[in-house]
Order: C-alpha cells, then structure tokens, then sequence
C-alpha cells in the first residue's frame, strides 16, 4: 500500500492494453497476407493476459501470513498466441499462392481474421486503456485531497 | 531542472556538521525528523531524475517507451514534488508559531 503502487498497477494494465492494440494492428494489417515465413497465410494473433505477482509463489499452512497476497501487483502478459481456426477459402485460380491440386485445388488461403472482431477488440482494448487511466486520475486526486487536509 | 544528488548531499552535511545539537537530538532507535525529511528529498529526487531520463528517452528513441511511462513518471515526480512542499511548509508554519510564542 505505498505511495503510487496503485498509479503502478494500473500502469501494468496500460502497457497490456498497448500491446493488445499493437497486435490488433498487426491482425488488420495482415487481413489478407496469403504468404509467411511458415508457410501458409498469416494466422491471427492474441495477448493472452495473466497475473502478475511478487514475492512467494508458494502456500503453506505453517506460515498463514504467507497466504495474504494483499491486492497483488497488477496484470503481465503471458505471451502472444496465434489463432489456429480455419483459414478463410477464397476461389481465385490466378492468384500465385492458389492450392494446385487436390480436393481444394484453385482456392486461396486467406487470414482468419475478421476485421469486425479485431475493431470491436481494438474499443475494448482503449477501452480499458482508459479505465487504467482513470485509475490513476483517481488515485492522483485521493493523494491531492491527503495533501489537503489541516491545510 | 533536476536536482543532483550531490546537492542533497551538501545540503546533508551542512545541516548535521553545523550544529552538534542535531546530533545529539538523533535517537539512534528513531528516525530523526531530518533523516526523515532528506530520505523524502532522496526519494522524491530519485523520481524527478526517472521522470527525466525517461522523457530523455522519449525524444531520442520514441519506440523504446510507452507515452503513458513517461507521463506515469512525470506525475509521480510531481506529487513526490507536492508532497515534499507540504511537509516543508507545515515544518516553516510550525516553526513560525514557536517564533511568535511571547
């Protein structure tokens, strides 16, 4: 409970929904890549979020105090996953990355990404960017009234 | 704009050495009210200078930093900032009333 560590959580939550933005960006920026360095059209990416906490990882009922946590340290990311639902197929015998044979032959595998999706993730994303900040703007006038009082 | 940690320092060594008084006031078990006050300046110094190497960083490789760091920062200086001027100010006010004691 210091002085900025809620200014501090919060700001984790900040940096998340920055790189959530930063991969929406590059999901609509790649809607229609049909080629990547492995191999078949690009696949849509997503943060996967977890929590972030300090100090012991373990529980024992020896050290009960060792089971409050207190209000934990914030959120971090986990890592970036890619989406391996199904590519979306597109008939276009002429475009150069067309399947040549087979049961799927003249089609085109294009990304799954849906654009709609990745907007609605793109306004919860600043969405929650500026619950963060509100935190913080909350945080910051609580201090401010702290500072004030007997003044 | 910032202030260096050598002036804290000085500023330090002019108070104790000055005056033996301060010294002997010292409880070892206790922090002193100025220990108190010079590791807020510390504190408060230390933010001010994270605020600015970040800024620093901000002009000279935009990508490396997230806008709302530096912002976070800089807010968080100026409320050590504030919070230093209060205690300061109740510390003169409290100084001033003993002044005027008749």
């Amino acid at each position: 409970m210091g002085l900025f560590t809620s200014i501090n959580i919060a700001a984790t939550g900040m940096s998340a929904e920055r790189l959530r933005s930063d991969v929406i960006s590059d999901n609509i920026a790649n809607a229609s890549t049909t080629r990547t360095q492995d191999g078949g059209p690009f696949k849509r990416s997503r943060v996967v979020l977890g929590q972030r906490n300090s100090g012991v990882d373990w529980r024992t009922p020896f050290v009960p105090g060792e089971r409050d946590r207190g209000p934990g340290t914030g959120v971090k990311v986990v890592g970036v996953e890619k989406d391996n639902a199904e590519a979306r197929l597109v008939y276009d015998p002429t475009h150069p990355d067309a399947i040549k044979s087979g049961p799927k032959a003249g089609y085109v595998e294009y990304p799954n990404v849906n654009i709609v999706t990745e907007m609605v993730d793109l306004i919860s994303a600043s969405r929650s960017y500026e619950a963060n900040s509100s935190v913080i703007q909350g945080s910051k006038e609580m201090f401010m009234r702290a500072l004030e009082i007997g003044r | 704009m910032t202030i260096s940690p050598v002036t804290v320092d000085n500023f330090r060594s002019r108070i104790v050495s000055s005056d033996e008084m301060i010294d002997n006031a010292v409880r070892p078990e206790t922090a002193s009210f100025e220990q108190t006050l010079l590791s807020a300046f510390d504190k408060m110094n230390s933010k001010q200078q994270a605020a600015d190497s970040l800024a620093q960083r901000m002009i000279v490789d935009p990508e490396s930093v997230d806008v709302h760091d530096v912002t976070i920062a800089m807010a968080e200086a100026g409320l050590s900032l504030k919070m230093a001027q209060s205690i300061i100010d109740r510390m003169i006010k409290g100084w001033n009333e003993i002044t005027t004691t008749r």
